[in-house]
């Protein structure tokens, strides 16, 4: 109780704080003059979470002079929600940072504590990596990375706003800081503040603003934001209390241990950092507990709202009432640290007042006499509308700005450091004026991800589903790097330790490929050797084609063919993963190109980027209205636009224009 | 992408292809014509060419007007004879000097509704996915869209065909959504309800299996299983009931054939009573066969009379006239064989075309013996007994009329409706359905193939929830594609989400 009244004074001293100034967001000849003896630099970043360190590394990878900006270096790389990286979809999302050399999936494997590779027994393309994580080695070990990162400053302050000048179509020159209106300047600026833009928190009846708990929203960009024309909406989402281990009785819970044999996060890694694994515990929510939430649900703000929240990750209010015929919800009990006396309790986030959250929790098998050390809480911040967005995810509206993270209505670190890598390296290169890096569905999980955000909107916090994408049988976890690393080094974001690590890899695949791809034996060869039945087939078969058999992987054939003579020991483990997963695909992935390329055929027909469409005659108001908010940028996003009518599809063919 | 690039096979022009090859009418669907044109457009037009035809594509001269024969395609190539079609007139725009900027080929075929319908069976059954070889109907102003695609048209004259393409889209979209009504909408809405609700419960499976405590596995698969079996034999029943109507739209096909000269033309003339063919007593005067359509009790009858059958014939001419009634025999939905009662022998011939029906395609056969005045009712007894007998692998309805006193032909006629009520209705209270190929297709082609593709994969050892996912796909575009409201990801979520608790 002390913790939490100390928390709520603080906070309301620091609401008078905010009452500011004036704004001064136009460059004018005074700023222009402060501008030009203040410092500069290439890119900067506004936050330092998980799109800030993605965007800043990325930025500077590109080889732009970049500083990020964050009201406390040593809060850079918290994670404040659960104690967690990756999972099913998110892990592919990881990888695919990981493949443009990001730092995230790296230091995963120095602070992951319990490996699991999520969906094993449901195929390959789905197979999600998940890493539980010490949340004090993961923020130690990516300020240490940040802070020895070539071309990157870090710089703790309070970004105030904005500058932009009106003669140049509203195009970024920089910041301003809290601290004395010190400016500095900038032509590319990325903005990765997460839930702090009017950020509020609840905590059952009470209200106070902040951005994460015990620390102080943003006010002024949103402000400044929504006066150059942006159009914000708001969101909400909720965090779980936090416990004291030592209070908890684990005795009789169900155990979850992690996987013998972890596979890293990142291509580079072989192994991970911590080999003693932790466990996690499983419990329950109980009848008495239900009707209990039943019975106080007037104590919460949150739930009776009508922001929205992310149906897939729910308080337990929500659960409760939602799913009245359930008597039970699980709750897993995560461990924060190594050496750590939190407990995560995933499952049972909620925004009910401290002494309603600490009696419901003591109705749970476990935690009897369990103490919160820090209240759950619900929080709820703006958003920009992401349809105002490029595929770069530089804003349309100011040329130079960028905007990553959960400001465009997303959760989850994974779908964070997703944008903050497009974002960063984008920023990186555009103050270079070199290409850009766009990413298509068929791609990447990170062009699925952007191409809803841009071109659908969002209605509720936005999080990566593998189902979100078309192309799950050839874009998938295992093979990021053979999609993307090689785009990343051509476009000069990847590091030389990366490439020649790919290279190696490429190489030593391609061996093993048409090695095994060349070596034929008859259906009764085969059968002798991996003792199934390969059918009666007169033809010759390759040993790439064994893996559509049930059990066949490429260390089963290298121990039961003699002619293979592979020294599975050399072969790194992701590349006989690849092998695996690809030999068993190959038939299903013949079928899905000819999907990709007829999905091609509609995003090589560009559309004119600053177009009005309302002089278009034959087009209905409605379609108008949504092209005119989206602005598509090939026929094959203006087609996925919901609402969008065949006539109005052709309409656009009229003013396309095939890439070459 | 590096990786699919290797993964590409080689197999003939069959992989190039990016979009599926498409084929429609030209001209409209439904009216009479004398000439019916039908295109073809994409990378397996050649294809399609040369597997109708049996000739190589390079034979044809670009845009020049060619005349082939084509030759019907069946399902399984192997079991059936290929019959002749037509002798349409061929044209090949081949790429990219076309309208679409793809292979094209027009075929001019001549304007029957069974001509038509037999071509476009024909180039349906080339459809086979496993290969690569995708070809369906094409969607509204798909041609157009494509020709865009491919930058066929420049800005001005865009302008003037625009008109036309809206014209087009809007005219097919009615005829569409003109086609679904009542209970059709209200099938084809549930099978869509269903479908969902399937994919729902693999995205739950494969998506949020961590974040619930899900059903396992086996347990929510059978559950789809259960319910797109159920599917499966709606949407054959209901396949079976659009072919049936069909018929009622088309006409049921009535074969008249027998000898020279027993009075097949005779009985035609009673039944329509109007002098259509031409009667004598010279055998043989019939030489060509002759259609009439009729009302029989309120069924559309098409009556195909056909030149007598017999094998001692020499006449080049009406040699002719028999290999075309042997041909509209296989055509016919329900079979008058007319005997002479007093001559009262099968000829040879036609024992054996009568014998030698497919079994899969089993025609109703009415034997008719005429000229019943001429004999005693003890001979007439003793004739059906032998007629019995030496068909007695078919079992056919035998009933007797005499043309000159009309004795019977009321007894032919309610034993002939009674054969198209047989023929048109499946199920009580069903109302017909009229769809378009294109719809046809779409249930064949995707729905049922998916579905099929679904079971397939689920018995697989080496099952994958992806590839099930993949397999479902095709269902669940293709209810899509014929309501005209596809099924957006966020549809499928909003079943999950109110299904399973999901969410830690």
């Amino acid at each position: 109780m002390l913790r939490w009244n100390c928390l709520k004074t603080n906070l309301s001293r620091n609401r008078i704080c905010l009452k500011k100034s004036t704004r001064q967001l136009m460059l004018d000849a005074n700023i222009q003059s402060i501008l030009q003896t203040s410092p500069r630099h290439d890119v900067i970043v506004v936050g330092g979470g998980h799109a800030g360190c993605e965007a800043s590394t990325g930025a500077a990878r590109s080889g732009s002079d970049t500083l990020l900006i964050t009201p406390f270096l040593d809060k850079i790389g918290t994670c404040s929600c659960n104690p967690s990286m990756g999972g099913v979809g998110k892990g592919t999302l990881l990888r695919e940072v990981d493949a443009l050399d990001g730092v995230a999936a790296r230091v995963t494997d120095v602070a992951g504590i319990q490996f699991k590779m999520l969906n094993k027994s449901k195929g390959a393309a789905v197979w999600g990596p998940r890493a539980q994580i010490d949340r004090d080695l993961y923020l130690n070990e990516m300020q240490r990375v940040l802070n020895h990162y070539p071309n990157l400053s870090l710089l703790s302050g309070s970004v105030k706003d904005l500058i932009v000048d009106p003669q140049r179509d509203n195009k970024v020159c920089g910041v301003m800081l809290e601290d004395g209106d010190r400016l500095i300047g900038a032509d590319n600026v990325v903005i990765t503040t997460g839930t702090f833009l009017n950020g509020e928190i609840h905590v059952g009846l009470e209200t106070f603003p902040a951005g994460r708990i015990n620390e102080n929203p943003t006010h002024g960009i949103s402000q400044t934001l929504n006066e150059l024309g942006f159009k914000l909406g708001r969101l909400k989402t909720g965090t779980p209390a936090r416990l004291d281990k030592s209070t908890i009785n684990f005795k009789g819970l169900e155990i979850q241990k992690g996987d013998v044999d972890p596979y890293p996060m990142s291509f580079l890694n072989e192994t991970v950092a911590i080999k003693n694994q932790v466990e996690c515990y499983g419990t329950r929510t109980t009848k008495i507990l239900h009707d209990y939430i039943l019975k106080n649900l007037d104590k919460s703000i949150h739930i009776r709202e009508t922001v929205k929240g992310p149906r897939y990750c729910p308080s337990i209010e929500a659960k409760v009432l939602r799913f009245s015929d359930k008597d039970s919800h699980k709750i897993w009990l995560e461990p924060e640290g190594l050496d750590s006396n939190i407990i995560y309790p995933n499952g049972i986030s909620n925004s009910m007042p401290l002494d309603i959250q600490l009696k419901m929790l003591q109705l749970v098998p476990g935690l009897e006499n369990v103490k919160i050390i820090q209240p759950a809480y619900g929080v709820e911040y703006d958003y920009i509308d992401p349809r105002q967005l490029s595929k770069t995810l530089e804003t349309k509206l100011v040329p130079g700005l960028f905007l990553a993270g959960q400001i465009n209505g997303t959760t989850g670190y994974e779908e964070a450091c997703a944008q903050g890598i497009i974002a960063g390296i984008n920023a990186g290169l555009r103050s270079q004026n070199k290409q850009t890096l766009d990413l298509a569905r068929s791609d990447a999980y990170i062009g699925v991800l952007i191409d809803d955000l841009i071109t659908k909107g969002i209605e509720e916090p936005y999080r990566m589903f593998t189902s979100r994408s078309e192309f799950r049988l050839s874009v998938r976890a295992d093979n990021a790097d053979f999609r993307l690393t090689e785009r990343g080094h051509e476009l000069g974001v990847v590091s030389p330790e990366r490439w020649n690590r790919f290279t190696e890899d490429k190489s030593i695949y391609n061996k093993l490929e048409t090695k095994l791809k060349t070596l034929k034996f008859s259906a009764t060869q085969w059968a002798n050797y991996l003792k199934i039945s390969v059918g009666d087939s007169s033809t010759k078969k390759s040993a790439w084609e064994m893996f559509r058999f049930e059990g066949v992987t490429i260390d089963k054939l290298s121990k039961s063919v003699p002619d293979l003579n592979f020294d599975m020991s050399s072969i790194p483990r992701h590349i006989a993963l690849k092998i695996d997963v690809q030999g068993k695909y190959d038939p299903y992935l013949v079928k899905q190109n000819q999907f990709v390329k007829a999905f091609q055929t509609d995003e090589m027909m560009l559309l004119p980027i600053d177009f009005d469409y309302t002089n278009i005659p034959s087009i209905s108001l409605e379609c108008k209205m949504l092209l005119n908010t989206v602005k598509p940028t090939t026929i094959g996003q203006a087609r996925r636009i919901q609402g969008m009518t065949p006539a109005a599809i052709f309409e656009l063919y009229k003013i396309s224009k095939k890439l070459k | 992408m590096n990786l699919l690039r290797n993964t590409l096979g080689k197999r003939l022009y069959v992989t190039s292809s990016n979009l599926p090859t498409i084929y429609a009418l030209g001209t409209p669907a439904g009216t009479k014509s004398a000439i019916a044109i039908l295109r073809v457009s994409g990378s397996q037009a050649p294809h399609i060419y040369e597997s109708l035809t049996k000739q190589r594509i390079t034979k044809l001269k670009p845009r020049f007007a060619h005349v082939d024969q084509i030759y019907s395609i069946n399902n399984n190539l192997q079991s059936e004879p290929r019959s002749l079609l037509d002798s349409p007139l061929v044209l090949y725009f081949p790429k990219p000097n076309s309208f679409t900027g793809e292979d094209m080929i027009e075929f001019h075929l001549h304007g029957g509704k069974a001509i038509i319908d037999a071509v476009i069976k024909s180039i349906s059954n080339l459809h086979d996915p496993n290969n690569l070889i995708n070809i369906r109907y094409s969607e509204p102003g798909e041609f157009s869209r494509r020709a865009f695609q491919n930058g066929k048209f420049d800005l001005t004259e865009v302008e003037s065909i625009n008109d036309l393409i809206n014209a087009e889209t809007e005219t097919q979209r009615k005829y569409v959504v003109s086609s679904f009504n009542g209970k059709n909408k209200m099938i084809f809405t549930q099978w869509r309800t269903n479908l969902v609700s399937a994919m729902a419960k693999l995205t739950a499976l494969i998506d949020f299996a961590d974040d619930n405590e899900m059903e396992n596995d086996s347990y929510l698969l059978n559950e789809i299983e259960t319910e797109v079996v159920r599917m499966k034999e709606q949407i054959i029943k209901f396949t079976d009931q659009l072919n049936k109507s069909k018929i009622l739209i088309d006409g049921i096909k009535l074969v008249l054939f027998g000898s020279p000269n027993v009075g097949k033309s005779s009985i035609l003339n009673c039944i329509t009573s109007e002098e259509l063919a031409i009667v004598s007593d010279i055998p043989g005067t019939t030489r060509d066969s002759i259609n009439s359509v009729i009302d029989i009790n309120g069924y559309k009858v098409v009556i195909i009379d056909t030149a007598g059958i017999r094998n001692k014939s020499d006449d080049p001419i009406e040699k002719i006239g028999i290999r075309k009634a042997k041909q509209k025999f296989q055509e016919g939905d329900i079979c008058l064989l007319i005997i002479d009662s007093t001559n009262a022998s099968i000829d040879s011939t036609l024992l054996e075309m009568v014998q030698s029906q497919d079994k899969d395609n089993m025609k109703q056969l009415v034997v008719v013996l005429n000229k019943t005045d001429l004999v005693s009712s003890q001979e007439l007894t003793q004739i059906k007994n032998q007629i019995e007998n030496s068909l007695s692998s078919i079992s056919p309805l035998i009933t007797t009329v005499s043309c000159k006193t009309q004795d019977g032909i009321q007894q032919l006629l309610s034993m002939l409706t009674k054969q198209c009520r047989d023929l048109t209705t499946t199920q009580e209270g069903v109302e017909p359905i009229i769809m378009s190929q294109r719809v046809n297709d779409i249930l064949t082609n995707d729905i049922l193939y998916g579905i099929d593709e679904f079971l397939r994969n689920k018995e697989s050892q080496n099952r994958d929830l992806i590839i099930l996912s993949e397999s479902l796909k095709y269902s669940i575009d293709g209810i899509g594609k014929i309501l005209g409201d596809a099924v957006g990801l966020d549809e499928v979520l909003n079943v999950v989400f109110s299904k399973f608790c999901i969410g830690k």
